[in-house]
């Protein structure tokens, strides 16, 4: 036999842009034992997401400041996605996206978003954590954008090696 | 040429969840007893007829 329940997953943001969060939760019922005995543990996530480009002119900040304009190629980021179930982390899908050339003016920035994607990731659990999902209550789960092991990626790949790459989105 | 850019990322995404469990029921109690009777009436039969043939 079978028994399902959903719940929504609410909007996040990897860099907190637009007053949303970096991260969610969201719960889901527990199988209540005195059905019986569990065969199978299915979590569908149905999500969402677009990757963003952020490229940043600094040459206003050289002594003395430049301010020229700068080209641009090949702009690049992957950010990926994944979600902490009741076993541990479970990778969901990377959002990249990619600006094949543009320029920005001195001491400017720009943003580049993608379009929307939406995909569904089905997660089976193993056996052996069947018990995990086990209960009266119902079980906690989150979205993260920067899971221990996954890392972020961005730059740009013609010519990356005379650029610093940055550490953190720009605002 | 590039001199003085950084580049950076971003994402967002939302969605929504569903867990879906697959089980085996556990019997009910009304259908032990039901067998249970069941399992008794087919031995007294058996019992039955092996005395007719007995006799």
């Amino acid at each position: 036999m079978i028994i399902s329940s959903s719940a929504p997953i609410a909007a996040t943001d990897a860099g907190g842009d637009y007053s949303l969060p970096e991260t969610t939760s969201f719960s889901l019922p527990e199988f209540n034992p005195a059905l019986g005995t569990l065969t199978g543990v299915e979590v569908d996530v149905t999500l969402t997401y677009q990757g963003e480009v952020d490229v940043v002119n600094y040459s206003e900040y050289f002594d003395p400041p430049t301010g020229v304009t700068e080209p641009f190629t090949n702009a690049m980021s992957s950010v990926p996605i994944a979600m902490t179930a009741p076993s541990g982390y479970v990778p969901l899908v990377s959002a990249a996206y990619s600006v094949a050339s543009g320029s920005v003016g001195g001491g400017d920035s720009a943003s580049y978003l993608d379009g929307d994607t939406t995909t569904t990731v089905p997660f089976a659990e193993s056996p052996a954590n069947f018990g995990l999902y086990e209960g009266p209550g119902s079980n906690t789960y989150g979205i993260l954008y920067t899971p221990p092991d996954r890392t972020l990626a961005w730059g740009r790949t013609s010519d990356s090696a005379a650029m610093p790459i940055l550490m953190a989105p720009p605002r | 040429m590039g001199t003085y850019l950084g580049f950076g990322g971003d994402a967002n995404s939302y969605g929504s969840a569903t867990v879906t469990y697959t089980y085996t029921p556990t019997p009910e109690r009304s259908s032990l007893v039901l067998v249970g009777i069941g399992a008794i009436s087919l031995a007294a039969v058996a019992r039955r007829r092996l005395r007719s043939r007995a006799a």
